[in-house]
């Protein structure tokens, strides 16, 4: 029996406060006591040369002075950490005894210099939840937040948006991300920059110069008198006229760079690439060829790829320096924008550049203020509308709902479901059920976690189907022979104007011919169209049998459903809870041809419970055997064999309970088998007709049952949740819709949502220092009354966000 | 002869000096007249949607795909064939089969390819079950670890440049799409990440899907006059030191992790620089072996003109020694072959079964796009064979693999994974043969790992004791080591 003494004595040992991923500041910890927690817990097994698996912790040794005790020490640790050892059935370490342990042991092997492999490890995103839960909502941390000063490579919405900014088109987008599709992608950690990227950006550079420099060339020809006065910057150059003066210089840089990185520049980084610029010409004699060479570098140069959160002023009582100026603004426009506040002209994050202006962002008060008034604004509208885009990717990020459209179903078992599966419109459907919730900000997590409310096919505005179905009687009453002509005139300069056709004169004589042609006919072909769309009356589109097929998903009956105007509607409480059941998250999380219980589960457990899951160790066969008289549940018992269970257990009873739903998202009662005792994988078959064409035809599962000819049994997914061992998370479940609202009480749930948007906001997983500012951003959220923008306003203002410290070792002057 | 004093003056950079060392190699090769040092060269082509196995069996033999006029239980393709005869390809199989090619007719996918049936390898029944994937294994394809999307160790073509190329590019890949899925009813025209050739874990290779960028990243240096090249070296050498006085300002103010992530970049710089170098040093083979531009061709939107610029521009890569290993990316699953009469058809709808309105089938579709490409490896081989080198020519020492990112079916098909190779390394393969291996499972079968670790063996590349993850469900059998079959 151990160990509560032995732990009192460990804990009293931890002297001091964390830094970084737990590791303390005083390592006091002696190996002593080490020895006794494995004595306690784990020389039972492991000990001598036989110890089991082959490992023998006599050999553990916490001096981790040579690269091979350290990594002994790691696999020790990252044990413990899975909760893989000691075995559940032969322990009983409690939860805060193995996080005190753990936090000990990864404080050695941060500080080990041999110990690099672990650190970088635990900054990816999958290694988030590797920080103790409960000490981190505990309290007992006290130390203010900090994030290390670091550089962040830009995202590629970054890149997007200042391309829109220039109005450039045709640029290929050189960054993507290296963070894993399922989960929060912009790391500053993670996303690198490689060869490829560098020689895309020199591409774009180039291609970009040329047609600058096609422009100005265009202007001197074209333009007029009065437009010629208005200097274009790269005339000088391109002219080849005349000496080019310091000003001219000073003017081309200026405007490309704020062109390249869609904001003004400072004096100093104005005066380099003059100087560059002016060394260019004197060593060529070339000016064009020189302004190219400029052009480039401030496409490649560090300020163009990365964003520098360094800090600066005094430096406090913790080592730490707040973020100032230029770079707070950023930081903060960063994480609601995908643009810097110094872009110029009126957008939303001009309000903060304009805050930085008037000294308006001096302090946290200020900061707080600045935000509110920019979230104010933010009214969630419908489609893509958002002031403030980050916040609404977030949910896109930390559901995964948004990656339906990856999953492919084949187009034949698509029809032997008899649905109509469109992945991008059911995507749609729950970025309208979270806008709508978010636009309340009320209970917002619990209510994505629970309600029963959908939009389906459906643009997210009441009003939508009105006007369009107004615009179509007015169109109607519109059209005559003048339409025509207009409209016929319309599509011809449409045509000349595509280079398909401007390379094919003959495509293009034989396309225009043919649109004359049709001008006679043009009316009566709207008119039929219009009539149709009046006829079916307000919709957001044709509601086409097909389209019908669609609310299936939903379990909606396709023969008898009237397509809601006013949305969200109400979907059987039994049936649906939030975004999880929802048919877009459901398909997420499937393979292309059945349910995915397994990544359901450890959604779940780690998303909602902050839970960890070991990654599949790589001796491991992760596939489900095959038996087509066996169910998924059935086939799955196979992960209840020790070896796997000891993971399983956490994610299986969760990610089963889904089973209510195929993977199309439909919810269902009862597993169906045919003739041979075979599951049915289908609901309908092919039949050929007359003339040979493939129609699907319903397979009357019920009636063959009753018939006796196929068989049925009912899906049972109860499990409970004893064994997971979360605080207020206890008793059984009857299914994943009964499972989600009872973790959707928990403050687990809620804080680990928490977390996850602070690993969005600061690009970073969490550190024990952060506690103070996850405490707080949890308590906004309940003063709040659930209210996001709460929480998003703490986290912006909190010392995790604002403060940067150096990294030991950094040299910073 | 390059002046190696030269260019060893103009390349001592600290990060870049490393990418050298095979370029000095190979002159010493070159000086020592050794023949077995004669640059090895490496072409893979990996196509999407599956390598259909049934059409790769030599006529006239016992284990041929019979046709039928019932379904026979193993695979048939009743299902894309309707009223058609059935064509069965055994699905279990004790014994090893082996023989030589010549005596025997080849199958008609193979035609283009007759006049090198002694250089021919065709290896069948390789499997690599446990790399998982949507259409495709992903980086697994030439890894053989299983991860379709992320990259989590070194790729057969990488580590084989990194021993041999001993050009500017230590590997060259070109793509028409990068995206495997989606209707990608046009190419894509600058760098893609196709998801298939990897340095090491986490260090994806892109690929150049435009002809024009990869030609004017290729050969543009040999266009340029001397002029010209002064100007463009003058220039670089300004942006360097800019570039580089700009990082150490902000290196100074980093952690050490930022500071490596920041080296990565501001090495990258070197390498460019480094590369451009080394282009410079070739100019004249640059310029000897460039292609001619073909506006028309290389600019085309059509699938089928950018599969021939990839293989016509891969080529001259590699004779100008450029690069030693070019990996090709020809189709993806939105390809359209308009050129082989199959209309809007892309190659996902095809190998889902599509018909043209004349009849057509879908295997009848995949056999002529295999053939098809068969037909450029043929054009390749001859650029190649025109080329001497040694007491032969280039493609005594280039091997070129054939084979499919999803193995031998549209979905699935991974215990049976289909590869045709011609050329040799080292002439240490048996090559005009036809190996086909006990099914998946069974005793003395083997996996697309054993074939890479051979080419490996051949190459004198260095791997452990397997190559990327073994297969955990045939963990009883031997997967260690290299497919002694393809030895001579």
């Amino acid at each position: 029996m151990v160990s509560i003494r032995y732990f009192a004595v460990l804990m009293l040992l931890v002297v001091g406060v964390d830094q970084g991923f737990g590791q303390t500041r005083h390592q006091k910890t002696t190996s002593l006591k080490f020895d006794q927690f494995l004595e306690t817990h784990c020389l039972d097994c492991h000990s001598g040369k036989d110890g089991e698996g082959g490992i023998d912790l006599d050999q553990f040794s916490t001096d981790l002075n040579s690269l091979q005790k350290t990594e002994f020490a790691t696999r020790v640790l990252e044990q413990l950490e899975a909760e893989l050892m000691p075995p559940r059935d032969s322990s009983e370490l409690k939860r805060s005894e193995r996080a005190e342990v753990i936090r000990a042991l990864r404080s050695l092997v941060i500080k080990s210099p041999f110990g690099t492999a672990y650190r970088k490890r635990m900054q990816l995103p999958a290694f988030g939840n590797y920080i103790d839960h409960d000490l981190l909502f505990g309290g007992t941390i006290k130390q203010p937040g900090f994030t290390y000063s670091r550089i962040w490579r830009i995202s590629p919405y970054i890149f997007e948006s200042r391309r829109r900014a220039g109005k450039i088109k045709g640029l290929q987008n050189p960054y993507s991300f290296s963070t894993h599709p399922n989960g929060i992608r912009d790391y500053a950690t993670v996303n690198h920059v490689d060869s490829s990227v560098i020689a895309t950006i020199v591409m774009n550079a180039g291609n970009e110069f040329e047609y600058l420099v096609e422009q100005a060339k265009k202007e001197q020809k074209n333009s007029s008198p009065k437009k010629r006065r208005r200097k274009n910057p790269f005339a000088p150059f391109v002219n080849n006229s005349g000496a080019i003066t310091d000003a001219d210089m000073v003017s081309v840089v200026q405007s490309t760079l704020n062109r390249i990185l869609a904001r003004a520049p400072k004096a100093a980084e104005r005066d380099r690439y003059v100087a560059l610029l002016k060394q260019n010409i004197e060593t060529t004699k070339q000016p064009l060829q020189s302004l190219r060479s400029v052009f480039i570098s401030m496409y490649v140069s560090s300020e163009s790829i990365y964003r520098f959160e360094l800090g600066s002023g005094q430096t406090d009582q913790w080592g730490r320096q707040r973020l100032e100026g230029r770079e707070l603004a950023e930081a903060l426009s960063y994480a609601l924008f995908d643009n810097s506040p110094f872009q110029g002209g009126r957008t939303n994050a001009s309000m903060i550049a304009k805050a930085l202006d008037e000294g308006k962002l001096e302090t946290r008060e200020q900061i707080r203020q600045l935000l509110t008034r920019i979230l104010e604004q933010e009214k969630f509208p419908p489609g893509r509308g958002e002031s403030t885009p980050r916040l609404m990717r977030f949910f896109r990020e930390f559901f995964g709902y948004h990656r339906a459209a990856d999953v492919f179903k084949d187009n034949q078992r698509v029809n032997e479901h008899g649905i109509y599966h469109d992945p991008r419109q059911l995507i749609k459907d729950a970025d309208n059920l979270i806008k709508s919730i978010l636009r309340e900000d009320k209970n917002v997590f619990q209510r994505l976690l629970i309600t029963n409310e959908a939009y389906v096919f459906h643009d997210g505005d009441n009003t939508a189907a009105d006007r369009r179905h107004a615009a179509n009687i007015k169109a109607l009453s519109e059209l005559n022979d003048e339409w025509a002509r207009k409209t016929t005139e319309k599509r011809i300069n449409g045509i000349r104007k595509k280079p398909k056709y401007k390379a094919n004169p003959k495509l293009m004589e034989r396309t225009i011919a043919r649109i004359k042609a049709e001008e006679n006919t043009l009316v009566e072909k709207e008119r039929k169209r219009l009539e149709k769309l009046i006829k079916a009356g307000p919709a957001m589109k044709p509601v086409r049998s097909r389209n019908r097929r669609y609310a299936s998903a939903y379990n909606i009956n396709m023969r008898t459903w009237k397509w809601p105007k006013v949305q969200p509607f109400e979907l059987p409480r039994e049936q649906r809870a939030g975004i999880l059941t929802h048919p877009a998250w459901l398909a997420a999380y499937s393979t292309n041809d059945d349910n995915d219980p397994v990544h359901r589960g450890i959604w779940v457990y780690e998303k909602l419970l902050a839970g960890v899951v070991a990654n599949v160790p790589p001796d491991v066969d992760a596939r489900i055997p095959e038996d087509a008289k066996k169910t998924l549940h059935e086939r799955l018992q196979v992960v209840q064999q020790q070896s796997c269970w000891k993971c399983h257990y956490k994610i299986n009873p969760l990610g089963e309970s889904f089973e209510m739903f195929d993977d199309f998202g439909r919810f269902r009662t009862h597993y169906y088998f045919d003739e041979s005792a075979n599951l049915l994988t289908q609901t309908h078959r092919a039949v050929t007709d007359e003339d040979g064409k493939i129609g699907f035809r319903s397979l009357a599962r019920d009636q063959k049952v009753t018939e006796g000819v196929y068989s049925k049994r009912p899906i049972k997914v109860q499990s409970d949740f004893d064994a997971l061992g979360i605080p207020g998370l206890t008793g059984k479940f009857d299914n994943a819709v009964d499972m989600i609202h009872k973790i959707a009480k928990t403050d687990r749930a809620r804080q680990s949502i928490i977390r996850h948007l602070f690993r969005y906001l600061l690009g970073r997983n969490e550190m024990l220092s952060d506690s103070q500012s996850l405490i707080a951003a949890d308590r906004a959220y309940v003063d709040s009354g659930g209210s996001f923008k709460a929480v998003v306003i703490s986290i912006l203002t909190s010392d995790s966000f604002l403060y940067r410290r150096p990294k030991p070792g950094t040299n910073k002057k | 002869m390059i002046d190696r004093r030269l260019w060893l003056k103009t390349t001592s950079l600290g990060a870049g000096s490393a990418l050298f060392a095979p370029f000095l190699r190979s002159l010493e090769a070159h000086a020592a007249g050794n023949p077995q040092l004669l640059p090895k060269r490496f072409v893979f082509i990996v196509k999407a949607s599956g390598l259909d196995k049934f059409n790769l069996v030599p006529k006239g033999i016992k284990e041929q795909p019979r046709l039928t006029d019932v379904p026979p239980s193993g695979r048939y393709e009743s299902k894309y064939e309707k009223g058609k005869k059935y064509r069965y390809y055994p699905k279990s199989r004790d014994k090893l089969v082996q023989f030589d090619l010549d005596g025997h007719e080849l199958p008609d996918v193979l035609k283009p390819l007759k006049e090198y049936r002694d250089q021919l390898t065709i290896v069948q029944g390789l499997s690599a079950k446990h790399l998982k994937g949507n259409h495709t294994a992903g980086y697994g394809a030439l890894s053989c670890a299983n991860s379709e999307l992320s990259p989590i160790a070194p790729t057969v073509d990488a580590l084989l440049g990194l021993k041999h190329s001993t050009g500017p590019y230590p590997m060259f890949g070109m793509a028409t799409n990068g995206t495997l899925r989606g209707q990608a009813s046009k190419p894509d025209d600058s760098y893609v990440y196709p998801n298939l050739s990897a340095y090491k874990a986490g260090q994806g290779i892109a690929y150049q899907a435009s002809p024009t960028k990869a030609f004017n990243e290729l050969f543009g240096t040999a266009i340029l006059s001397p002029a010209e090249l002064k100007t463009k070296n003058l220039l670089q050498e300004n942006l360097m030191d800019f570039l580089k006085d700009d990082a150490k300002r902000i290196r100074k103010q980093l952690s050490q992790d930022d500071k490596a992530r920041f080296d990565a970049y501001v090495d990258t710089f070197e390498s460019l620089q480094v590369r451009e170098k080394r282009k410079a040093t070739i100019k004249h083979k640059i310029k000897k072996y460039k292609p001619d531009y073909k506006k028309n061709k290389y600019t085309s939107m059509q699938h089928m003109d950018r599969m021939e610029s990839q293989f016509e521009l891969g080529t001259a890569a590699l004779i100008a020694g450029l690069t030693n290993v070019i990996t090709l990316r020809p189709d993806t699953l939105g390809t359209q072959y308009q050129g082989l009469g199959f209309g809007n058809l892309g190659l996902h709808q095809i190998g889902h079964g599509a018909t043209l309105p004349d009849g057509t089938t879908a295997r009848e579709m995949r056999r002529k796009v295999d053939a098809y490409h068969f037909g450029l490896i043929a054009k390749m081989v001859q650029r190649l064979k025109r080329i001497p080198e040694g007491d032969g020519t280039m493609l005594d020492n280039t091997l070129i693999v054939y084979l499919s990112c999803t193995g031998g079916e549209h979905h699935g098909g991974r215990d049976d994974w289909p590869v045709v190779m011609l050329g040799n390394v080292d002439d240490k393969m048996k090559t005009g043969q036809y190996v086909q291996l006990p099914s998946y499972g069974k005793k003395n079968h083997r996996t697309l790992a054993n074939l890479y670790m051979a080419i490996m063996d051949a190459a004198k590349v260095s791997y452990g004791k397997h190559f990327g993850q073994i297969d955990p469900q045939i963990r009883d059998l031997d997967q260690s080591g290299p497919l002694e079959e393809i030895f001579g």
